[in-house]
Protein backbone atom coordinates (compact mmCIF):
# COMPACT_ATOMS: atom_id res chain seq x y z
CA UNK A 1 0.00 0.00 0.00
CA UNK A 2 1.47 3.35 -1.00
CA UNK A 3 1.39 6.91 0.33
CA UNK A 4 2.35 6.23 3.93
CA UNK A 5 3.59 9.80 4.17
CA UNK A 6 0.20 11.14 3.07
CA UNK A 7 -1.56 8.98 5.62
CA UNK A 8 0.84 10.09 8.35
CA UNK A 9 0.18 13.73 7.52
CA UNK A 10 -3.53 13.20 7.61
CA UNK A 11 -3.28 11.29 10.88
CA UNK A 12 -1.13 13.96 12.47
CA UNK A 13 -3.35 16.78 11.27
CA UNK A 14 -6.72 15.33 12.19
CA UNK A 15 -6.23 13.06 15.20
CA UNK A 16 -6.65 15.75 17.89
CA UNK A 17 -9.96 16.84 16.44
CA UNK A 18 -11.22 13.31 16.09
CA UNK A 19 -10.12 12.55 19.63
CA UNK A 20 -11.98 15.60 20.96
CA UNK A 21 -15.08 14.63 19.03
CA UNK A 22 -15.10 11.03 20.24
CA UNK A 23 -14.23 12.14 23.76
CA UNK A 24 -17.27 14.42 23.89
CA UNK A 25 -19.48 11.66 22.56
CA UNK A 26 -18.22 8.92 24.83
CA UNK A 27 -17.07 10.73 27.96
CA UNK A 28 -14.00 8.52 28.40
CA UNK A 29 -10.58 9.69 27.26
CA UNK A 30 -8.82 6.33 27.29
CA UNK A 31 -11.67 4.75 25.39
CA UNK A 32 -11.70 7.66 22.96
CA UNK A 33 -7.98 7.12 22.31
CA UNK A 34 -8.59 3.45 21.59
CA UNK A 35 -11.51 4.24 19.31
CA UNK A 36 -9.58 6.90 17.40
CA UNK A 37 -6.53 4.70 16.87
CA UNK A 38 -8.73 1.85 15.70
CA UNK A 39 -10.46 4.23 13.28
CA UNK A 40 -7.12 5.32 11.82
CA UNK A 41 -6.03 1.72 11.43
CA UNK A 42 -9.19 1.05 9.46
CA UNK A 43 -8.53 4.20 7.44
CA UNK A 44 -5.06 2.97 6.51
CA UNK A 45 -6.56 -0.30 5.26
CA UNK A 46 -8.65 1.73 2.80
CA UNK A 47 -6.35 4.71 2.39
CA UNK A 48 -6.10 4.49 -1.38
CA UNK A 49 -9.85 5.23 -1.49
CA UNK A 50 -10.20 7.54 1.48
CA UNK A 51 -7.41 9.90 0.46
CA UNK A 52 -9.46 10.79 -2.61
CA UNK A 53 -12.51 11.84 -0.61
CA UNK A 54 -13.40 15.52 -0.46
CA UNK A 55 -13.55 15.33 3.30
CA UNK A 56 -11.69 12.31 4.70
CA UNK A 57 -12.35 13.56 8.24
CA UNK A 58 -16.09 13.06 7.75
CA UNK A 59 -15.42 9.41 6.97
CA UNK A 60 -13.28 9.16 10.09
CA UNK A 61 -16.02 10.63 12.25
CA UNK A 62 -18.56 8.18 10.92
CA UNK A 63 -16.30 5.18 11.46
CA UNK A 64 -15.18 6.36 14.90
CA UNK A 65 -18.77 6.87 15.95
CA UNK A 66 -19.66 3.33 14.86
CA UNK A 67 -16.72 1.91 16.79
CA UNK A 68 -17.60 4.01 19.82
CA UNK A 69 -21.23 2.96 19.77
CA UNK A 70 -20.24 -0.67 19.57
CA UNK A 71 -18.19 -0.21 22.71
CA UNK A 72 -20.70 1.98 24.45
CA UNK A 73 -21.50 -0.36 27.35
CA UNK A 74 -17.83 -0.65 28.27
CA UNK A 75 -17.37 3.10 27.92
CA UNK A 76 -20.22 3.85 30.28
CA UNK A 77 -18.62 1.57 32.85
CA UNK A 78 -15.28 3.30 32.46
CA UNK A 79 -16.85 6.75 32.69
CA UNK A 80 -18.42 5.80 36.01
CA UNK A 81 -15.11 4.41 37.23
CA UNK A 82 -13.39 7.64 36.22
CA UNK A 83 -15.84 9.77 38.14
CA UNK A 84 -15.37 7.57 41.19
CA UNK A 85 -11.64 6.97 41.07
CA UNK A 86 -10.18 9.42 38.57
CA UNK A 87 -8.48 8.49 35.32
CA UNK A 88 -6.36 5.38 35.24
CA UNK A 89 -2.69 6.19 34.89
CA UNK A 90 -1.12 7.10 32.46
CA UNK A 91 -4.08 8.71 30.68
CA UNK A 92 -3.78 12.41 31.46
CA UNK A 93 -6.59 13.62 33.69
CA UNK A 94 -8.80 16.22 32.06
CA UNK A 95 -9.34 19.49 33.89
CA UNK A 96 -12.40 19.97 36.06
CA UNK A 97 -14.07 22.15 33.45
CA UNK A 98 -13.59 19.47 30.80
CA UNK A 99 -14.99 16.80 33.10
CA UNK A 100 -17.96 19.06 33.79
CA UNK A 101 -18.57 19.57 30.05
CA UNK A 102 -18.35 15.84 29.39
CA UNK A 103 -20.67 15.06 32.28
CA UNK A 104 -23.17 17.65 31.14
CA UNK A 105 -23.03 16.43 27.55
CA UNK A 106 -23.71 12.88 28.68
CA UNK A 107 -27.10 14.11 29.88
CA UNK A 108 -28.08 15.32 26.44
CA UNK A 109 -29.70 13.19 23.76
CA UNK A 110 -27.12 11.72 21.38
CA UNK A 111 -28.20 13.88 18.43
CA UNK A 112 -27.75 17.07 20.47
CA UNK A 113 -24.39 15.86 21.74
CA UNK A 114 -23.22 15.18 18.19
CA UNK A 115 -24.43 18.59 16.98
CA UNK A 116 -22.74 20.40 19.88
CA UNK A 117 -19.47 18.49 19.38
CA UNK A 118 -19.42 19.12 15.63
CA UNK A 119 -20.39 22.76 15.80
CA UNK A 120 -18.64 23.99 18.92
CA UNK A 121 -15.65 21.70 19.21
CA UNK A 122 -14.91 21.12 15.54
CA UNK A 123 -16.14 24.51 14.35
CA UNK A 124 -18.29 22.97 11.61
CA UNK A 125 -20.87 25.31 10.08
CA UNK A 126 -24.49 24.33 10.66
CA UNK A 127 -24.96 23.34 7.02
CA UNK A 128 -22.04 20.91 7.24
CA UNK A 129 -23.41 19.42 10.45
CA UNK A 130 -26.73 18.99 8.70
CA UNK A 131 -25.11 17.34 5.68
CA UNK A 132 -23.07 14.95 7.76
CA UNK A 133 -25.85 13.96 10.13
CA UNK A 134 -28.48 13.78 7.41
CA UNK A 135 -30.76 16.20 9.25
CA UNK A 136 -32.34 19.38 7.87
CA UNK A 137 -30.59 22.63 8.76
CA UNK A 138 -33.55 23.75 10.87
CA UNK A 139 -33.38 20.55 12.88
CA UNK A 140 -29.67 21.02 13.53
CA UNK A 141 -30.31 24.60 14.66
CA UNK A 142 -33.00 23.36 17.00
CA UNK A 143 -30.68 20.68 18.39
CA UNK A 144 -27.98 23.26 18.98
CA UNK A 145 -30.43 25.63 20.58
CA UNK A 146 -31.83 22.97 22.92
CA UNK A 147 -28.40 21.55 23.63
CA UNK A 148 -27.01 24.99 24.49
CA UNK A 149 -29.94 25.77 26.72
CA UNK A 150 -29.52 22.47 28.57
CA UNK A 151 -25.77 22.98 28.94
CA UNK A 152 -26.32 26.52 30.14
CA UNK A 153 -28.43 25.16 32.96
CA UNK A 154 -26.05 22.34 33.78
CA UNK A 155 -22.86 24.37 33.54
CA UNK A 156 -24.06 27.90 34.37
CA UNK A 157 -22.63 29.24 31.13
CA UNK A 158 -23.67 31.97 28.78
CA UNK A 159 -26.15 30.49 26.31
CA UNK A 160 -26.36 33.57 24.11
CA UNK A 161 -24.41 32.16 21.19
CA UNK A 162 -26.06 32.31 17.78
CA UNK A 163 -26.99 28.90 16.45
CA UNK A 164 -26.28 29.68 12.86
CA UNK A 165 -22.75 30.96 13.21
CA UNK B 1 -19.89 33.33 32.96
CA UNK B 2 -17.84 31.37 30.48
CA UNK B 3 -19.13 30.73 27.01
CA UNK B 4 -19.41 27.34 25.39
CA UNK B 5 -16.59 28.27 22.99
CA UNK B 6 -14.28 28.92 25.97
CA UNK B 7 -15.15 25.58 27.52
CA UNK B 8 -14.43 23.84 24.25
CA UNK B 9 -11.03 25.56 24.16
CA UNK B 10 -10.36 24.02 27.60
CA UNK B 11 -11.32 20.61 26.23
CA UNK B 12 -8.91 21.06 23.31
CA UNK B 13 -6.16 22.21 25.64
CA UNK B 14 -6.63 19.16 27.85
CA UNK B 15 -6.28 16.86 24.90
CA UNK B 16 -2.99 18.33 23.71
CA UNK B 17 -1.12 16.32 26.35
CA UNK B 18 -2.39 13.03 24.97
CA UNK B 19 0.45 10.91 23.65
CA UNK B 20 0.13 9.36 20.23
CA UNK B 21 1.83 6.52 18.44
CA UNK B 22 3.48 7.56 15.19
CA UNK B 23 1.59 7.06 11.95
CA UNK B 24 4.05 4.41 10.77
CA UNK B 25 3.48 2.49 14.01
CA UNK B 26 -0.27 2.39 13.27
CA UNK B 27 0.47 1.23 9.75
CA UNK B 28 2.73 -1.52 11.10
CA UNK B 29 -0.06 -2.67 13.42
CA UNK B 30 -2.37 -2.98 10.43
CA UNK B 31 0.31 -5.03 8.66
CA UNK B 32 0.71 -7.33 11.68
CA UNK B 33 -3.05 -7.70 11.93
CA UNK B 34 -3.21 -8.75 8.29
CA UNK B 35 -0.43 -11.27 8.80
CA UNK B 36 -2.29 -12.79 11.75
CA UNK B 37 -5.45 -13.07 9.67
CA UNK B 38 -3.50 -14.81 6.89
CA UNK B 39 -1.82 -17.13 9.42
CA UNK B 40 -5.18 -17.93 10.99
CA UNK B 41 -6.67 -18.71 7.59
CA UNK B 42 -3.72 -20.99 6.85
CA UNK B 43 -4.17 -22.70 10.20
CA UNK B 44 -7.84 -23.17 9.42
CA UNK B 45 -6.99 -24.87 6.12
CA UNK B 46 -4.40 -27.08 7.83
CA UNK B 47 -6.83 -28.03 10.57
CA UNK B 48 -9.47 -28.92 8.01
CA UNK B 49 -6.94 -31.00 6.09
CA UNK B 50 -6.01 -33.07 9.11
CA UNK B 51 -9.61 -33.35 10.16
CA UNK B 52 -9.23 -31.58 13.42
CA UNK B 53 -12.31 -31.73 15.54
CA UNK B 54 -12.04 -28.24 16.84
CA UNK B 55 -10.54 -25.04 15.59
CA UNK B 56 -9.04 -22.12 17.33
CA UNK B 57 -10.57 -18.71 16.91
CA UNK B 58 -9.33 -17.24 13.64
CA UNK B 59 -7.93 -14.08 15.08
CA UNK B 60 -8.49 -11.47 17.62
CA UNK B 61 -8.20 -7.80 17.06
CA UNK B 62 -4.78 -6.37 17.50
CA UNK B 63 -4.01 -5.50 21.08
CA UNK B 64 -5.71 -2.27 21.93
CA UNK B 65 -3.22 0.54 21.59
CA UNK B 66 -2.47 1.99 24.95
CA UNK B 67 -1.97 5.51 26.07
CA UNK B 68 1.64 4.67 26.88
CA UNK B 69 2.58 4.48 23.20
CA UNK B 70 5.58 6.67 22.66
CA UNK B 71 5.10 10.18 21.44
CA UNK B 72 6.96 10.49 18.20
CA UNK B 73 5.87 13.85 16.90
CA UNK B 74 4.41 16.35 19.32
CA UNK B 75 4.52 19.22 16.86
CA UNK B 76 1.25 21.13 17.11
CA UNK B 77 -0.71 20.91 13.90
CA UNK B 78 -4.05 22.49 14.72
CA UNK B 79 -4.62 26.17 14.09
CA UNK B 80 -6.68 27.55 16.90
CA UNK B 81 -9.43 30.05 16.52
CA UNK B 82 -7.42 32.35 18.78
CA UNK B 83 -4.66 32.40 16.13
CA UNK B 84 -7.00 33.99 13.61
CA UNK B 85 -8.06 37.60 13.36
CA UNK B 86 -10.58 38.72 15.96
CA UNK B 87 -13.58 40.92 15.28
CA UNK B 88 -12.00 43.87 17.08
CA UNK B 89 -8.96 43.69 14.77
CA UNK B 90 -11.05 44.70 11.80
CA UNK B 91 -14.06 46.44 13.32
CA UNK B 92 -16.39 43.49 12.75
CA UNK B 93 -19.42 42.52 14.77
CA UNK B 94 -18.97 40.10 17.65
CA UNK B 95 -20.32 36.90 16.12
CA UNK B 96 -17.62 35.61 13.80
CA UNK B 97 -18.82 33.01 11.37
CA UNK B 98 -16.84 29.79 11.63
CA UNK B 99 -16.36 28.28 8.21
CA UNK B 100 -14.81 25.10 9.45
CA UNK B 101 -11.46 23.62 10.33
CA UNK B 102 -10.10 20.41 9.00
CA UNK B 103 -7.07 18.34 8.15
CA UNK B 104 -5.92 17.47 4.67
CA UNK B 105 -7.89 20.11 2.79
CA UNK B 106 -6.69 21.77 -0.39
CA UNK B 107 -5.90 25.49 -0.43
CA UNK B 108 -8.85 27.45 -1.75
CA UNK B 109 -8.42 30.20 -4.29
CA UNK B 110 -11.00 32.49 -5.81
CA UNK B 111 -13.14 30.89 -8.48
CA UNK B 112 -11.40 32.26 -11.56
CA UNK B 113 -7.94 31.67 -10.15
CA UNK B 114 -9.01 28.15 -9.34
CA UNK B 115 -10.15 27.65 -12.94
CA UNK B 116 -6.91 28.99 -14.32
CA UNK B 117 -4.72 26.96 -11.95
CA UNK B 118 -6.66 23.90 -13.04
CA UNK B 119 -5.22 24.47 -16.52
CA UNK B 120 -1.90 26.14 -15.87
CA UNK B 121 -0.76 25.28 -12.34
CA UNK B 122 -2.50 22.07 -11.28
CA UNK B 123 0.21 21.31 -8.72
CA UNK B 124 -1.10 24.20 -6.56
CA UNK B 125 -4.59 22.70 -6.54
CA UNK B 126 -3.17 19.31 -5.60
CA UNK B 127 -1.46 20.74 -2.53
CA UNK B 128 -3.10 19.44 0.65
CA UNK B 129 -2.69 21.28 3.93
CA UNK B 130 -1.87 19.50 7.17
CA UNK B 131 -4.56 21.62 8.73
CA UNK B 132 -6.84 24.49 7.81
CA UNK B 133 -9.09 26.89 9.67
CA UNK B 134 -11.44 29.33 7.97
CA UNK B 135 -13.63 32.13 9.21
CA UNK B 136 -15.70 35.04 7.97
CA UNK B 137 -15.90 38.32 9.82
CA UNK B 138 -19.19 40.13 9.47
CA UNK B 139 -20.49 43.59 10.22
CA UNK B 140 -23.25 44.17 12.76
CA UNK B 141 -24.86 41.60 14.98
CA UNK B 142 -27.15 38.70 14.31
CA UNK B 143 -30.18 40.84 15.10
CA UNK B 144 -28.93 43.95 13.34
CA UNK B 145 -27.05 43.08 10.19
CA UNK B 146 -26.39 45.57 7.34
CA UNK B 147 -27.49 44.59 3.84
CA UNK B 148 -23.92 43.72 2.84
CA UNK B 149 -22.39 42.32 6.01
CA UNK B 150 -19.31 40.61 4.56
CA UNK B 151 -16.17 42.26 5.86
CA UNK B 152 -13.33 39.78 5.54
CA UNK B 153 -12.73 36.11 4.88
CA UNK B 154 -9.66 34.49 6.36
CA UNK B 155 -8.29 31.04 5.71
CA UNK B 156 -5.20 29.76 7.48
CA UNK B 157 -3.34 26.65 6.40
CA UNK B 158 -0.52 24.69 7.92
CA UNK B 159 1.76 23.11 5.34
CA UNK B 160 4.86 21.01 5.62
CA UNK B 161 7.90 23.26 6.04
CA UNK B 162 9.20 22.76 2.46
CA UNK B 163 5.74 23.30 0.97
CA UNK B 164 5.24 26.46 3.02
CA UNK B 165 8.66 27.79 2.05
CA UNK B 166 7.88 27.29 -1.64
CA UNK B 167 4.23 28.35 -1.56
CA UNK B 168 4.41 32.08 -2.27
CA UNK B 169 7.10 31.62 -4.89
CA UNK B 170 4.97 29.00 -6.63
CA UNK B 171 1.87 31.16 -6.26
CA UNK B 172 3.58 34.17 -7.83
CA UNK B 173 4.73 32.09 -10.71
CA UNK B 174 1.28 30.51 -11.14
CA UNK B 175 -0.37 33.95 -11.12
CA UNK B 176 2.07 35.19 -13.73
CA UNK B 177 1.23 32.20 -15.89
CA UNK B 178 -2.46 33.10 -15.51
CA UNK B 179 -2.02 36.68 -16.70
CA UNK B 180 -4.59 37.33 -19.40
CA UNK B 181 -6.59 34.21 -18.64
CA UNK B 182 -9.85 34.33 -20.59
CA UNK B 183 -13.15 32.64 -20.09
CA UNK B 184 -16.26 32.83 -22.22
CA UNK B 185 -19.74 32.83 -20.76
CA UNK B 186 -23.22 34.18 -21.05
CA UNK B 187 -25.12 36.75 -19.05
CA UNK B 188 -28.80 37.51 -18.92
CA UNK B 189 -29.78 41.09 -19.77
CA UNK B 190 -33.09 42.80 -20.27
CA UNK B 191 -32.62 42.49 -24.03
CA UNK B 192 -31.77 38.80 -23.88
CA UNK B 193 -28.75 36.61 -23.36
CA UNK B 194 -25.36 38.03 -24.26
CA UNK B 195 -22.22 36.02 -24.89
CA UNK B 196 -19.29 37.41 -22.95
CA UNK B 197 -15.56 37.13 -22.81
CA UNK B 198 -13.83 37.75 -19.50
CA UNK B 199 -10.18 38.61 -19.25
CA UNK B 200 -8.53 38.11 -15.88
CA UNK B 201 -5.18 38.91 -14.37
CA UNK B 202 -3.68 38.87 -10.90
CA UNK B 203 -0.86 41.40 -10.66
CA UNK B 204 1.16 41.67 -7.44
CA UNK B 205 0.41 45.10 -5.99
CA UNK B 206 2.81 44.94 -3.03
CA UNK B 207 5.02 42.48 -1.24
CA UNK B 208 7.07 42.01 1.93
CA UNK B 209 4.80 43.90 4.33
CA UNK B 210 3.94 41.19 6.90
CA UNK B 211 5.11 37.83 8.23
CA UNK B 212 8.03 36.01 6.64
CA UNK B 213 6.67 36.61 3.16
CA UNK B 214 3.62 38.41 1.89
CA UNK B 215 2.02 39.58 -1.30
CA UNK B 216 -0.95 41.79 -2.06
CA UNK B 217 -2.72 40.57 -5.16
CA UNK B 218 -5.12 42.54 -7.33
CA UNK B 219 -7.83 40.46 -8.94
CA UNK B 220 -8.60 42.34 -12.16
CA UNK B 221 -11.51 41.28 -14.33
CA UNK B 222 -12.74 42.86 -17.55
CA UNK B 223 -15.91 41.43 -19.09
CA UNK B 224 -16.82 42.30 -22.69
CA UNK B 225 -19.66 41.55 -25.03
CA UNK B 226 -18.08 38.83 -27.14
CA UNK B 227 -19.77 40.06 -30.33
CA UNK B 228 -19.29 43.83 -30.06
CA UNK B 229 -16.35 44.21 -27.71
CA UNK B 230 -18.40 46.54 -25.50
CA UNK B 231 -17.23 46.52 -21.87
CA UNK B 232 -20.00 45.06 -19.73
CA UNK B 233 -18.30 44.88 -16.39
CA UNK B 234 -15.03 45.61 -14.69
CA UNK B 235 -13.78 44.86 -11.21
CA UNK B 236 -10.61 45.05 -9.21
CA UNK B 237 -10.41 43.50 -5.78
CA UNK B 238 -7.56 42.80 -3.43
CA UNK B 239 -6.45 39.84 -1.44
CA UNK B 240 -3.39 39.16 0.67
CA UNK B 241 -1.34 35.99 0.99
CA UNK B 242 1.06 35.69 3.91
CA UNK B 243 3.47 33.09 5.15
CA UNK B 244 4.49 32.87 8.77
CA UNK B 245 6.76 29.86 9.33
CA UNK B 246 4.81 26.84 8.18
CA UNK B 247 1.50 28.75 8.13
CA UNK B 248 -0.05 30.41 5.14
CA UNK B 249 -3.05 32.68 5.46
CA UNK B 250 -5.27 34.16 2.79
CA UNK B 251 -7.17 37.37 3.50
CA UNK B 252 -10.07 38.26 1.24
CA UNK B 253 -11.63 41.60 2.22
CA UNK B 254 -14.85 43.15 1.00
CA UNK B 255 -14.78 45.03 -2.28
CA UNK B 256 -13.50 48.56 -1.87
CA UNK B 257 -10.97 47.81 0.87
CA UNK B 258 -7.87 49.90 0.26
CA UNK B 259 -4.40 48.44 -0.11
CA UNK B 260 -3.25 50.34 2.99
CA UNK B 261 -6.09 48.96 5.08
CA UNK B 262 -5.45 45.43 3.88
CA UNK B 263 -1.75 45.74 4.65
CA UNK B 264 -2.60 46.80 8.20
CA UNK B 265 -4.98 43.88 8.60
CA UNK B 266 -2.30 41.56 7.22
CA UNK B 267 0.23 42.79 9.77
CA UNK B 268 -2.23 42.03 12.58
CA UNK B 269 -3.07 38.64 11.08
CA UNK B 270 0.62 37.74 10.98
CA UNK B 271 1.03 38.77 14.62
CA UNK B 272 -1.94 36.64 15.65
CA UNK B 273 -0.55 33.61 13.82
CA UNK B 274 3.00 34.01 15.10
CA UNK B 275 2.70 31.91 18.28
CA UNK B 276 1.14 29.02 16.34
CA UNK B 277 3.74 28.97 13.61
CA UNK B 278 6.64 26.56 13.35
CA UNK B 279 9.07 27.99 14.06
CA UNK B 280 7.22 30.54 16.23
CA UNK B 281 8.12 34.18 15.79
Amino acid sequence: MADGAGFDEFYQGSRQRLLGYVFLLTGDLAEAQDVVQEAYMRAWQRWSTIRGYDDPEAWMRTVARRIAVSQWRRIRGRARAYLLHGAADPVPAPSLSTVAVVQALSRLPAEQRVAIAMHYLLGMPVVDVARETGAPVGTVKARLHRGRAALAELLAIDSGEPADA
Amino acid sequence: MPELHDLMDHVRDDLTVVRWPAGDELRRRVGRRRQRVIAAAAALVTAMTVGAASLGRPDREAPSPTATSPTVDARPVEIRRSALLRPEDVGAGPDTQADGESAFQPIRFDVMLDLCFGQRAPELLALRSLYSHRQTLLLGTESDRPARPFLLGQAAYRLTAPEAAAFLRDLRSAMESCDGFTQTGEIERSDGKVKTTGRYSWPIAASGFAGDESILVRHDALIRNAATGEVIGESSELSAYLRIGDLVTVLSPRAGTSADDLRQIAITAAERLCPSANPPC
